[in-house]
């Protein structure tokens, strides 16, 4: 795994350096609270004490590498980029439950799918979790797999396949690490296949591979 | 109030019982297991997502509507990942996917 040199951020001053465990340490308290409802001492305070202990093992995992090696430090997700993605995303969900109900309704269910396998050039594993994720909840595409940078897709319509190439989507959740990124560049070495024995046999030559 | 907040709750109520039986109709009517996911995926997430909303609607802001809304982002994570996992195995099985003719 390589990772673009220009990408790494300076981490200069406490809340910088800290702002992953300071964002977790706020989401999980926000969690025990909603889930215990109480607002007295007792149980804050317990909150408090799992809280601090979660953030510490979780500090200690972040340095542990990856099964493929790659370690989870350098870049971060950027914050209010985060916070424009996710109202998109719903949209999406929308969207997609919308134009899947209506495949589903028509008459003569009007369906061709296909699998289409590209290689994306996102920075690292949580993108592309996030990539693939994103992929399975828009219009009409489904995650099946995803092996190094190659991502197997299995794409209901042929409109929703040539949306899925344009690498819209790749470009928005590149942007959530990297300070620029544009469709064009972001999905390349796409190839398109009917059969799922050729799909199976791209996916072990991979494997091989490594 | 009460009235639009309930008018409201049985809105989301309706549309989220309609799309979850549209995804039920799906998994039965589409022809292979790939396809049958797209349905289970994206169909029951907003099926889900709009009767839970109804539900915080008809509960009123509380403790109560916080974690129904903590049952939807769950449901919005984890079952992208549920049909990733079957369509993943299914494929790796060697179950063919069906094509238009």
């Amino acid at each position: 795994m390589t990772q673009n040199p220009g990408t790494e951020q300076v981490q200069t001053g406490f809340f910088k350096k800290y702002r992953g465990l300071l964002l977790q340490a706020l989401v999980l308290m926000a969690l025990w609270l909603i889930l215990s409802g109480r607002f007295y001492f007792e149980p804050i305070f317990y909150g408090a004490v799992s809280v601090a202990l979660v953030v510490w093992l979780n500090s200690k995992i972040r340095h542990i590498p990856l099964s493929n090696g790659e370690i989870l430090t350098g870049q971060r997700i950027k914050i209010l980029r985060l916070l424009t993605y996710i109202p998109w995303l719903l949209w999406q969900i929308v969207m997609s439950a919308f134009f899947v109900a209506y495949l589903t309704l028509h008459p003569k269910m009007p369906i061709n799918p296909m699998i289409v396998r590209f290689k994306s050039k996102l920075p690292n594993s949580l993108a592309k979790v996030i990539l693939g994720n994103s992929i399975s909840l828009t219009p009409g595409t489904l995650t099946m797999d995803i092996r190094g940078d190659y991502f197997t897709v299995h794409a209901i319509v042929d409109k929703v396949e040539q949306d899925l190439v344009s690498g819209d989507m790749e470009s928005r959740v590149g942007q959530l690490y990297l300070d620029s990124c544009t469709p064009e560049e972001m999905c390349t070495d796409i190839s398109i296949t009917k059969r799922g024995l050729e799909a199976k046999k791209a996916l072990q030559r991979d494997e091989e591979k490594k | 109030m009460e009235l639009i907040a309930n008018v409201l709750a049985v809105f989301f109520l309706l549309a989220g019982v309609t799309f979850m039986l549209v995804g039920s109709i799906g998994i039965n009517r589409f022809p292979d297991v790939y396809c049958r996911a797209h349905a289970a995926t994206k169909v029951d997430t907003l099926g889900i997502m709009l009767f839970v909303l109804g539900l915080v609607f008809f509960t009123g802001l509380s403790i109560t509507s916080l974690k129904l809304i903590l049952v939807a982002i769950f449901v919005s994570l984890t079952s992208p990942v549920a049909a990733h996992a079957l369509t993943r195995r299914a494929l790796l099985h060697g179950v063919k996917p069906w094509t238009k003719k």
